[in-house]
């Protein structure tokens, strides 16, 4: 063979075919090398030029005096949530104890749409009728046949739309509706009951709700107020430095005109534009800091007011639901009363001046809650609700994958014959085969819509976050995730069984074991290593997986709610790989957007290194067995 | 032989598509989707000679791909950004602004969902989180699920300027990809709340409510709270086929009728 090539070689560049052949191959593991650094590179270099101007960011948040402000905003956050429960509450026994009042109030509300829109000509001629009785008595007789056959003629289910009217009221309501006179606009009597027992019903609740609704109005205001304030600070300060760029951008499009006239008007416009060196923030920040008094006497009214109205709340409630409400409201109370007091510290603490730590906005970025882009107050790039989405996705994954594969393995390696060893290995590793997008679009079909409507089941409603109302949560990724780990784990696992020596099996079964102890006690244990090694990357191929996770996982950027217990699981969730996914598209370079994609970027590769360095390092210290 | 004759006839063809000129249009998804793309057909249809090539990702590349040349018009349902002005006239060019007709935003519920109409302060409430729970707002109680598009959608700020006060969305809101993600799930869901275009409030098992009393129907244009202009932009005003083409496509009747019947409102 030698020979051959070196008979028929000739030299080119004083290099001959094998050297040839040689350069090519060492070339192209060379370029990938070089491929390889070059990406790292570009997303290192990227990624941590976010953290300069991440900083930069939070301290225009601060001296504009958001950060301030961002306080009042959580206070009036977490005293909404009181009211939407006070509210709740409210309807709920509304509903519980005034059910047909209600219906028959709202009802009639709906009835004045088609009355109103079809009946204008009879109610024209009531109104022109006013003074002449006898052509007043026909106009009126016209109404009441009209209404009689408007309201015979609606569809129920349009009109009480909640359901809440029985038969009798329903036929009680469309006899009075003749009653009703358009032109005084009086509700007929019946309606005029209904909403009068209503009313003195709910008379101590609607007070005490009200109260409770009315106490943050100072806040409120006050809210209202300084927020325009300091956005438009923010909205200055970035003007200004936003000034230097429209007199670069001016000067270097006067540059490429070539009719004299225009060109000279336009370098004049860009000399106009003047730039500050240092903007005046202590100034502009005057009249938030002065607010200071303010704000702590609206929290104090807040308190106060609060706690009256819920002192007022009523005891007795007739739908237990609604008590349940109102004793959440109650139990809030106090944890409110708490995060008022130190988010109160901090507003008084904050100046604008103070110094913002390097280490503290690094901090924001891996800790940070919030994750918030494109906003019209302030941007938040925290990596957290991202993280702990990815995670929980892969928990599932890996929960479910890791048994079914290993199991899969161990029977097809040792337990399964021939002939059902050469259909299941090829079928799971078809799995493989399946593109993402693919396995999404059944996720989102039929896996999402199949699991919800097996939530709703009653007898499975002891299982924690049943029933489900979305369909796109953890567990439906988590699930098809977990088939896509399948195929690696498998294939790994069984490579690794595979490469325990034949003597160990044999030396096990001459002792007597039997084929099932052989397996529990001597071949899983000396195959370990790569087991373990095979879960890892396993997990690394999850974590790593964008398609599936942005069409399923909900895209919900929030940290989940833990008071869910298990339940977590149905709740929908945001990753590190789908917002990148779903938000690189569309930003544009070098900003700290872009940045921060690329940081979450680089976030996940340290994670993929550390698993493939973690698995190498395993196989190769526990490694008896070595899986090569 | 045979071979001749293939390659005459193939440059025979390529000679007559490349002898068309070429219209390219490219940016939001909300125009590109399905207006601008029946336009093209019925402008074609009318015996126009031209080619066309329409992308719909998204306002931003609109600007982005007018500024890099590859794109001849481009559509958006947002006014562009000062940066994005600046970019232009640093190349001496003018962004010039067209506007294609109105869209109507629709805040779209569940049929099931006996909620028929509410308020923009309602609104407002629900999708900053402050009102969490259908019975808040007179329906049966239940945990109101919102969808949203994403944050680089322009139907996802112009809503935020139109019903929100300019305020933060819920961080339990659900971001989707687009228009017809969102009514999938509401129509999916009984305790959904989404906004989409007018063209897709049409799903069924959607309801489009009323809000502040006034239904999204096109004669309320200038009525109902949340609508907003589109637009096409291109550098410097148009010229040759894209003036052509964008004369057509916002005067003519027949092009008044396909916006329209897209669920748009064609400009008076």
């Amino acid at each position: 063979m030698a020979k051959h090539f070196q008979r028929k070689g000739r030299k080119l560049l004083g290099i001959d075919l094998q050297g040839w052949i040689k350069g090519f191959f060492s070339s192209n593991a060379a370029l990938s090398i070089v491929i390889l650094f070059l990406i790292c590179f570009f997303l290192i270099v990227e990624a941590v030029r976010f953290f300069p101007q991440h900083h930069k960011d939070l301290q225009l948040y601060r001296k504009s005096g958001q950060e301030y402000v961002g306080h009042i905003i959580t206070e009036m956050d977490e005293y909404t949530k009181l009211v939407s429960l006070t509210n709740q509450a409210y309807f709920q026994e509304l509903n519980d104890q005034y059910k047909v009042q209600r219906g028959v109030s709202d009802s009639f509300e709906a009835f004045l749409d088609p009355l109103e829109d079809d009946g204008e000509d009879f109610i024209e001629a009531l109104e022109d009728a006013e003074d002449d009785p006898i052509a007043l008595e026909k106009a009126k007789g016209d109404w009441r046949n009209f209404v009689t056959e408007i309201v015979e003629k609606v569809d129920r289910s349009e009109i009480d739309s909640f359901d809440r009217l029985d038969d009798a009221s329903w036929a009680a309501l469309k006899k009075a509706m003749v009653d009703y006179d358009p032109i005084e606009e009086e509700s007929p009597a019946y309606v005029l009951q209904a909403q009068q027992e209503l009313k003195q019903g709910m008379a101590d609740f609607e007070a005490a709700k009200s109260g409770v609704v009315s106490a943050g109005s100072r806040l409120k205001s006050l809210r209202g107020k300084l927020v325009g304030i300091a956005a438009k600070i923010k909205e200055d300060a970035t003007a200004e430095k936003s000034a230097e760029d429209r007199k670069a951008a001016l000067l270097a499009g006067a540059e490429t005109m070539s009719n004299e006239v225009e060109k000279k008007a336009q370098i004049e416009k860009a000399e106009a534009i003047v730039i500050r060196e240092d903007f005046p923030f202590a100034e502009r920040t005057k009249e938030i800091a002065a607010s200071k008094d303010e704000h702590r006497m609206a929290v104090a009214e807040l308190k106060e007011k609060l706690s009256a109205s819920i002192a007022l709340l009523p005891e007795k409630l007739g739908s237990p639901q609604a008590s349940a409400l109102i004793d959440q409201v109650r139990t809030g109370y106090p944890k409110l009363v708490e995060k008022l007091d130190v988010s109160a510290e901090k507003a008084a603490a904050w100046q604008w001046d103070d110094r913002l730590g390097f280490f503290g906005s690094t901090m924001k970025f891996f800790f940070g809650s919030e994750w918030v882009t494109n906003s019209s107050w302030h941007d938040f790039y925290g990596l957290l609700p991202l993280f702990t989405g990815s995670f929980l996705i892969s928990i599932i994954a890996l929960t479910v994958a890791v048994p079914f594969s290993i199991g899969a393995a161990i029977y097809v390696n040792r337990l399964a014959s021939k002939f059902e060893q050469t259909f299941i290995k090829p079928a799971i590793e078809l799995i493989q085969a399946i593109p993402s997008v693919v396995l999404g679009f059944f996720g989102i079909m039929v896996l999402g819509e199949g699991l919800r409507e097996l939530s709703q089941i009653g007898a499975l409603s002891w299982i924690p976050g049943f029933p489900m109302q979305e369909r796109l949560n953890i567990l439906n990724a988590g699930l098809l995730l977990a088939l896509m780990a399948v195929p690696t784990i498998f294939t790994l696992c069984e490579d690794a069984l595979n490469n325990v020596p034949k003597a160990y099996n044999e030396a096990s079964l001459a002792l007597g074991a039997s084929k099932l102890q052989t397996i529990i006690k001597v071949i899983v244990p000396t195959a370990i290593s790569g087991i373990l090694a095979a879960v890892l990357l396993g997990f690394g191929r999850v974590i790593g997986e964008t398609m599936v996770v942005l069409l399923v996982a909900g895209n919900k950027i929030s940290l989940p709610d833990w008071t869910a217990g298990f339940g977590v699981v149905t709740q929908p969730t945001h990753t590190m790989t789908g917002i990148i996914a779903q938000e690189m598209g569309e930003v544009s370079e070098g900003t700290l957007h872009f940045r921060a994609l690329f940081l979450v970027g680089l976030v996940l590769f340290t994670i993929s290194l550390c698993i493939n360095v973690a698995a190498q390092r395993i196989i190769k210290r526990l490694g008896h067995a070595g899986t090569s | 032989m045979k071979y001749t004759a293939l390659l005459a006839l193939g440059a025979m063809l390529t000679g007559s598509a490349f002898s068309q000129e070429k219209i390219v249009i490219k940016g939001s998804d909300t125009l590109g989707a399905k207006m601008v793309p029946q336009l093209k057909e019925a402008y074609i249809a009318a015996g126009n000679k031209v080619d066309f090539e329409i992308a719909a990702e998204g306002s931003s590349q609109a600007f982005s791909n007018l500024i890099a040349g590859t794109a001849d018009i481009g559509m958006s349902s947002r006014d562009a950004k000062e940066k994005e002005i600046n970019s232009f006239t640093a190349k001496g060019q003018k962004l010039v602004e067209h506007v294609a007709g109105w869209d109507m935003i629709a805040v779209v519920t569940n049929k099931e969902n006996g909620v028929r109409k509410l308020t923009t302060k309602q609104i407002e409430g629900i999708f900053t989180g402050d009102i969490t729970d259908w019975s808040e707002v007179g329906g049966k109680s239940g945990k109101i699920s919102v969808y949203t598009r994403n944050t680089t959608s322009g139907t996802y700020k112009t809503f935020q300027g139109l019903a929100m006060a300019k305020r933060d969305y819920s961080s339990n809101s659900q971001k989707m990809a687009g228009n017809e993600q969102i009514a999938t799930e509401v129509a999916g869901n009984v305790n959904g709340i989404g906004y989409v275009g007018l063209a897709y409030a049409g799903k069924d098992g959607l309801r489009a409510l009323k809000v502040d009393d006034v239904s999204p129907k096109p004669k309320n244009k200038a009525d109902y709270p949340l609508s907003r202009k589109l637009f096409y932009y291109t550098v410097n005003e148009p010229t040759g086929e894209a003036k052509k083409f964008l004369d057509w496509s916002i005067n003519s009747a027949a092009a008044k009728e396909i916006v329209a019947k897209v669920g748009f409102i064609p400009v008076d």
